[in-house]
């Protein structure tokens, strides 16, 4: 076995390992589709219209109490999550979405954080890379001058 | 090489002034939920059991007709101070025969809001909306909340907060001329 | 006469603070070493003013002194002690006399702390700026933001009391002074900032001055942004503990910042990079302090606990900008003065990876911010009325989170410059593979979620990492100088403070990323309505209900529900979720009870005010909670032992060809402790 093929066989092996458990992972972690989870969901997506800053899911105010009640009694109904979240913004707006919608100056909450990541990460790369192809610096006649003066001093 | 610290700074204090600016802007705006925009909409449909034992009250049924749906229950103050303003309005309106007045009890038990209307002798319908379905559907975020619907099904007029007979009569003259 | 002492007092502070400004430019402009002395001592007058002051509306809130429209607003006569004492910080006014004594606190420290280079002017520019923000907080409080104003009219008979939700709690009396003490602590590294750029000695002198600074105000700051989400745990009663809510935020953000920026300055200290992303990012966490105040305090945003609308606006907004033009005129002014001859060697390297960490917590910081001010811009842009929160939050934060975590797990162990394949595999290798099996042991048990998992996988990673790292240096240690193991864990530690502190941080952080992970991934929540006597079995506890109690006084009115818990046959007690009624606010305030385990919490609420005969409970099951607290206390901890100062070895050699002093002295990375363990 070559020297760089015993360096790197320990973590591919880890690699392989790892890329099975996240597998596994993702596919026995799918969300539940019972009514129950269903209606939980949707309660922590909307806001209660009459509180502070809660989710429907969150507050005994009368009108988080309703809309509860309406989004299960849709579930029932056979309408889907979709559709159920249009029925309560049609009543009280978008104000009642907690994860906005990312249309129109939606786009600006989604948006701007991940370009800005993104263009973060993509000038990082081109940083790290023009740095590492530049060669060291070499120290000029003044600075050995400096150094030679520094070093007499002594 | 030259630091871009300048010019990115300058461009950072452009963005901050922009955002500033639009800060400022809401600096006496109030924050809370304004409400739903049931206005211009056409008014949702319901089916309501009857408070005091008469027929459901549905939404087809009053086709044609001026409608005013007020929210509203037995314990809550601006409710019972509104509660003459409508009692004055309903009086006399309510032999115009093409205008109808429909209490929707929000957050109340039937049996207080019942002891309520038996007391007031009211005479316009009350119904319950036992699970809340229909002050939902209206995006109501409290009581009273009044709702006058003209004769096509359009919502003309929403006022969250209590009525005055003025309120009323401005909204009933809107919903006359919009049919 | 308490109001006028109050208020004297504070004039008497803005004045110091006009007078030492004055005092201190003409002493830079003349370079009278007399006047930059007499100019530093106006920090006495600063301080005793603030106290006074804060002295003041204690003795006013103490004695009812109803005259002062502040007590009026905030006391009763029936307040208990303790919120009579806490009310000082428990609405607006009040709480900038706070922020006008610790900030008075902070600069009384910074002069003793540079007695000895009063007459540096970049000492005496940051002194300057000091005293600026000081006078701007005096003159909000002389304006708009009075504490001390008298009520129009009869002095009433009786306060209206304290916001409900604030005297309720004895966390009330330590979260917001600790928060106060992190968040306002930010402007010492600020004012540095500022006089390193005007004197334009921007290299690594400064860091050194504000590296303790900031390490103070950042461990106050954690420690009071834990002690937040607890008392939201212990008050609110909705069974979390973070909501993402504005003024959750806008205590977050600068902590972002600031943690960025902890790592960043390591960079230039080392390789002397970075000098104008390090001011930029002191000087971005102390505007974020200032906007967070606006964006709370001025009744722009809704919030759980936003103090009431209030007129101070416009001055925090007016503040914010000045500050932020100072900030970017400073750096534009010095722009091309900034720029340093670095470079970075290979990504696989320590200061590689505290560039991601940076960009990172940058990118948080940012998305926080967007999160928190996007309604504000819809409403202003579009007219709409839109929403931000928690699913927002967590979609965009929680592989952000991932991201710092495989970095805390991988970057201590990377060497600065370069490291080899041979370093990577010696360092890495047995804590990655501790961290993978991790994941498949969890799994294997039925743990399930990609964020919790991988949580699990990294933090774990992590604290096998730490774990060999100190295992090795103790080991070395011992072998170099045969000590005792826990005599050489000791000096270990106390050979490199900042390391093995900063390695204590991140095994907090990893507690509380596993205790997030596992409290909001496997919670159990419930609605059971329950007959006197009847039981209800929830996730393995088994709740009872015995019976109301009603408890009524002039504070409050409340009705209590006894709960006994069992686990098993094994009784937990008897726990009691009430609903109080207060005098100056309608509705009841419900209050939850929470039975706090090392493994499980259960979290008791009223759904609805209960009967003698029946209760409407909410009784949630909830992981791992108490070690979100634990987390947060072993950050603080590891924070006092970063501030240790470093233990120095009296080198006396008489070898003068030995290596310099210094060099052997100061390990602050891995890489540099062989040589201390050989020599």
């Amino acid at each position: 076995m070559s020297p760089r093929v015993r360096v790197w066989l320990p973590w591919a092996f880890l690699g392989v390992v790892l890329a099975v458990v996240l597998v596994v992972v993702v596919v026995s972690s799918q969300p539940s589709n019972s009514p129950t989870a269903r209606a939980n969901r949707l309660a922590h997506e909307l806001r209660c219209p009459t509180c502070e800053s809660e989710a429907v899911a969150n507050s005994q105010a009368p009108a988080a109490v309703a809309i509860r009640v309406e989004i299960k009694r849709r579930i029932a109904a056979g309408e889907s999550d979709a559709e159920i979240r249009a029925a309560v913004v049609k009543s009280y707006t978008q104000y009642v979405l907690l994860l906005p919608d990312g249309h129109g100056i939606g786009m600006i909450v989604w948006g701007a954080p991940i370009a800005v990541l993104l263009l973060g990460a993509g000038g990082l790369a081109i940083a790290l890379r023009r740095w590492s192809q530049q060669p060291r610096l070499a120290a000029t006649a003044a600075d050995e001058e400096l150094v030679a003066r520094a070093r007499s001093e002594e | 090489m030259k630091h871009p610290a300048r010019k990115i700074a300058l461009a950072v204090g452009a963005l901050f002034v922009a955002f500033a600016v639009l800060l400022a802007s809401q600096v006496h705006v109030s924050p809370s939920f304004k409400g739903g925009r049931l206005l211009s909409k056409p008014v949702p449909t319901f089916d309501l059991p009857s408070l005091t034992g008469g027929p459901d009250v549905r939404s087809d049924d009053l086709q044609g007709k001026v409608v005013l749906v007020n929210f509203w229950n037995s314990w809550c103050i601006p409710c019972q101070q509104e509660h003459a303003a409508l009692s004055a309005f309903y009086a006399r309106h309510h032999a115009d025969g093409d205008f109808e007045m429909v209490g929707i009890v929000r957050d109340d038990t039937a049996s207080a809001a019942r002891a309520w209307v038996r007391a007031h002798h009211d005479g316009w319908s009350f119904v319950t909306d036992p699970q809340g379905q229909t002050s939902v559907a209206f995006g109501t975020t409290g009581q009273p909340e009044s709702y006058m619907i003209a004769a096509n099904g359009i919502v003309v007029g929403v006022q969250r907060s209590a009525v005055s007979v003025d309120d009323l009569e401005k909204m009933l003259a809107v919903a006359k001329s919009s049919a | 006469m308490r109001a006028s002492l109050g208020y004297a007092a504070l004039s008497v502070g803005a004045a110091s603070c006009l007078l030492g400004i004055f005092t201190l430019l003409a002493g830079l402009k003349t370079g009278s070493e007399r006047l930059l002395a007499v100019g530093r001592r106006y920090v006495i007058g600063i301080a005793a003013a603030a106290a006074v002051a804060v002295g003041a509306m204690e003795w006013a809130l103490n004695t009812h002194d109803y005259a002062i429209k502040y007590v009026a607003g905030n006391v009763a006569n029936a307040t208990p002690r303790l919120f009579t004492i806490t009310a000082l910080w428990g609405a607006l006014e009040g709480s900038i006399l706070l922020w006008a004594l610790i900030l008075s606190g902070y600069l009384v420290a910074v002069t003793l702390l540079f007695r000895k280079r009063g007459t540096d002017p970049l000492v005496a520019w940051a002194t300057v700026t000091g005293y600026s923000v000081a006078l701007f907080f005096f003159g909000l409080m002389l304006g708009p933001a009075n504490p001390f104003k008298v009520v129009s009219g009869l002095e009433p008979a009786n306060g209206s009391g304290p916001n409900p939700l604030l005297q309720d709690h004895v966390l009330m009396a330590f979260h917001p002074p600790i928060l106060y003490l992190g968040y306002v602590g930010m402007t010492v590294p600020f004012m540095f900032a500022v006089g390193a750029l005007v004197t334009g000695r921007f290299g690594e002198g400064w860091l050194v001055d504000v590296r303790r600074s900031t390490l103070i105000a950042w461990g106050f700051l954690t420690i009071g942004i834990i002690l937040g989400a607890w008392w939201s745990y212990e008050v609110l009663g909705w069974g979390g503990y973070w909501s993402w809510d504005p003024v959750e935020n806008a205590s977050f953000m600068p902590w972002l910042t600031a943690t960025a920026f902890i790592h960043s300055l390591m960079v230039q200290e080392r390789r002397g990079m970075l000098r104008v992303w390090n001011l930029s990012l002191v000087i971005a966490t102390f505007c974020l302090t200032i906007l967070g105040t606006f964006l709370t305090r001025s009744g722009v945003i809704n919030s759980v606990h936003a103090f009431s609308q209030s007129n101070i606006g416009p001055a925090l907004l007016g503040f914010l900008g000045l500050v932020v033009a100072v900030g970017i005129g400073l750096i534009a002014w010095r722009g091309d003065k900034l720029h340093t001859p670095g470079r970075i060697d290979s990504p696989l390297s320590r200061e590689a990876a505290f560039l991601a960490n940076n960009l990172l917590f940058a990118g948080f910081a940012f998305v926080v911010l967007m999160g928190t001010v996007f309604p504000l811009l819809a409403e202003a842009l579009q007219g709409r009325q839109l929403s931000v929160g928690q699913p927002y939050f967590d979609r965009l934060v929680v592989p952000i989170g991932i991201g710092l975590l495989f970095l805390m797990a991988v970057a201590p162990a990377l060497p600065w410059r370069a490291a080899s394949g041979e370093v990577l595999r010696r360092r890495l290798l047995v804590p990655a593979y501790i961290g993978v099996t991790t994941m498949v042991v969890t799994v294997a048990f039925g743990a399930h979620g990609i964020a919790q998992v991988v949580s699990f996988g990294l933090g774990s990673f992590a604290l096998a990492g730490i774990g060999r790292n100190m295992i090795s240096a103790v080991r070395a240690r011992r072998s170099a100088y045969g000590e005792a193991p826990p005599v050489a864990v000791v000096n270990t530690v106390r050979g490199n403070p900042r390391l093995y502190g900063g390695l204590i941080v991140h095994a907090g952080v990893v507690i509380i990323a596993i205790a997030l992970g596992v409290s909001s991934g496997y919670a159990t929540r419930r609605e059971v309505s329950l007959q006197a006597g009847e039981s209800a079995k929830v996730a393995g506890y088994t709740v009872t209900y015995l019976g109301r109690t009603i408890d009524a006084n002039a504070q409050k009115t409340t009705i209590s529900a006894r709960v006994r818990i069992r686990q098993g046959s094994h009784t937990l007690g008897v726990y009691t979720p009430a609903i109080s009624s207060f005098p100056n606010s309608d509705g009841g305030i419900g209050t939850p009870s929470v039975h706090t385990g090392i493994l499980r919490d259960v979290y008791l609420t009223l759904v609805s005010s209960p009967t003698e005969g029946r209760v409407t409970l909410g009784v949630a099951v909830n992981p791992l909670v108490a070690w979100l607290w634990t987390g947060g206390l072993v950050m603080g901890l590891g924070t006092g032992v970063a501030l240790v100062p470093m233990k120095r070895r009296r080198v006396r050699l008489p070898d003068p060809q030995g290596p310099p002093s210094g060099a052997a002295e100061e390990p602050s990375a891995e890489d540099d402790l062989a040589p201390v363990a050989a020599g």
